[in-house]
């Protein structure tokens, strides 16, 4: 029989929290499950969803960037420079507006039952994983199709998501519970990936940038995964320095670190708030 | 408040102190936006609102001692606290003021079916109420062929449930709750639900399996609090008014509804 003691007094109760986390982690993966199936039951296309946003940015930003501009594309085509960098934008981009939402949107779960409620924004880690995994497959494709195979480098290649999802759960605990209290603040997140996309070397690299501008683009703390992941995959690219690696590490750490503190301060009055 | 430092052993759960307050009416209260918060702090109207803040007590200073084996029945009014005191226990809300402590682990059905989606299949939901419910997937797969047959749902199991009648939803969602198998279990209202002859099914169900553990419920139906609970507390707009013998808390209830 269990006998542990839990004290519950106006501060909390004597468990850390993390703990709570990991004793409740199947949640993450039902949460996720039931993500996935209502994503998919009762749809038309299905699972091709996961390719239709990369496959159009492949198309519209290798014209635009490309074909129009003519940007340096460093003797690869253009639109597989533009693959690989929406794999980790969209892994970020989908973490975080779904993650916004996702404690705001379930108010019956807030009111009526208790577990961490930092499982709730996490859970878009794991679905999203699936869907970055399914991406890599069609990269592969892409790249066997124009006959490029990845450098060595390759082996590096987790660093990038490491610090993608990061960023991205960092993202998502500020939104979320910035969510519960400020409903417009959901309204947000599409205006922000929409100039996010923009603002980060998506579609183009930063090496094609002039000079001056190269360290502003660095410090958005997305620009470190996303030109690590294209050195690693694509031979011929440049490698992002240590510098600018650093700084991608400490924002993805202060966002995660600020993200989780911040949760935590809202948290205890979600169900009051709601 | 000093707290005693343990739990006495033979408690399944103790409250001292308990308190909970609400802010009411003041600047604080959550804006509609951002905007309307920054309005409030640059117009100072939140120096003047701190001064002036009303609370509502929806608890005030419980003292409760529950043992294994107990089932005990909270009656009161609309606004007696009956539900926050739930809630708290329940970590759902924090306490204001006091402290809980209970040995083992709480379940809380505060609602049928919290977390069911209409998309997902009978069999899917089984899963997904129970980890939200605090079960884990080894308790879950051990108790899945009681929970079907306690929901009497047979065939539609692996249909999805918005396609069920409402009564299979209740009872497929009672069938969950039901085995959860804490050491103390917290119900609100949830007993009336699904037809005649499935709540007596449920308050035999209650009354079996918690013979040596704490159900702490909460009921409007006076009829099903007679017939399961071991003893009753009256809650006054926060407080402990009474508590003893189920049937002079139903009398005491009555008489002061009039």
């Amino acid at each position: 029989m269990n006998v542990r003691v839990t004290t519950i007094t106006p501060t909390g109760t004597a468990d850390s929290y993390l703990a709570d986390c990991w004793r409740r982690r199947e949640l993450l993966w039902f949460f996720a499950r039931r993500d996935l199936v209502v994503r998919y039951r009762q749809t038309l296309l299905g699972v091709a969803w996961v390719l239709i946003r990369p496959v159009l940015a492949m198309g519209v930003f290798g014209f635009l960037f490309g074909t129009v501009a003519r940007l340096d594309s460093h003797g690869l085509p253009y639109p597989l420079l533009v693959l690989v960098g929406m794999l980790p934008w969209q892994f970020f981009a989908s973490v975080l507006s779904e993650g916004a939402g996702s404690v705001a949107g379930n108010p019956a779960l807030v009111t009526k039952v208790w577990f961490p409620r930092l499982l709730m924004p996490a859970s878009g880690l794991l679905l999203n994983s699936a869907d970055l995994l399914v991406n890599l497959g069609f990269l592969a494709l892409v790249m066997g199709w124009y006959g490029i195979a990845p450098p060595w480098q390759a082996v590096f290649a987790p660093l990038s998501f490491l610090l993608i999802a990061m960023c991205a759960l960092g993202a998502a605990l500020w939104f979320s519970a910035l969510t519960v209290r400020y409903r417009d603040v959901r309204a947000l997140v599409p205006v922000l990936l929409q100039f996010g996309i923009l603002a980060t070397p998506v579609a183009f690299t930063i090496a094609a940038l002039p000079n001056e501008w190269r360290w502003w683009a660095w410090l958005n703390p997305l620009a470190g995964p996303v030109e690590w992941l294209r050195w690693c995959l694509l031979p011929g690219t440049v490698m992002p320095g240590p510098k600018a690696m650093a700084l991608s590490i400490a924002g993805a750490t202060a966002l995660l670190i600020s993200g989780y503190w911040f949760f935590r301060r809202a948290e205890s009055r979600f169900a009051d708030v709601i | 408040m000093a707290d005693e430092p343990d739990l006495p052993a033979d408690l399944a759960l103790r409250i001292r102190g308990l308190g909970k307050s609400y802010r009411i009416n003041d600047a604080w209260l959550p804006g509609i936006s951002i905007k309307d918060d920054i309005t409030r702090l640059l117009t100072l109207r939140w120096l003047w609102a701190r001064s002036g803040k009303r609370q509502f007590q929806a608890l005030d200073s419980v003292d409760l001692d529950v043992r294994p084996g107990e089932v005990l029945g909270l009656v009161g009014g609309n606004g007696a606290g009956k539900s926050t005191l739930l809630k708290l226990l329940c970590r759902i809300s924090p306490p204001s003021a006091g402290s809980i402590r209970y040995r083992g682990r709480v379940a809380a059905v505060l609602e049928v079916g919290t977390g069911f989606h209409p998309d997902l299949s009978g069999r899917e939901n089984i899963y997904l109420n129970g980890a939200i419910l605090g079960l884990r997937r080894t308790e879950i797969n051990a108790r899945f062929s009681d929970i079907v047959a306690f929901a009497e749902i047979g065939e539609f199991l692996d249909e999805p449930v918005k396609h069920y009648s409402s009564g299979m939803y209740v009872r497929l969602a009672f069938a969950i709750a039901a085995h959860l198998d804490p050491d103390i279990l917290v119900i609100d209202e949830v007993l009336a639900v699904g037809d005649e002859r499935f709540r007596a099914k449920c308050l035999a169900h209650v009354r079996e399996r918690f013979r040596d553990r704490a159900v702490i419920l909460v009921s409007h139906d006076v009829e099903s609090l007679r017939s399961v609970c071991t003893r009753a507390v009256l809650l006054d707009h926060g407080r402990i008014v009474f508590d003893g013998a189920v049937a002079e808390a139903i009398a005491r209830y009555r008489a002061a509804q009039g």
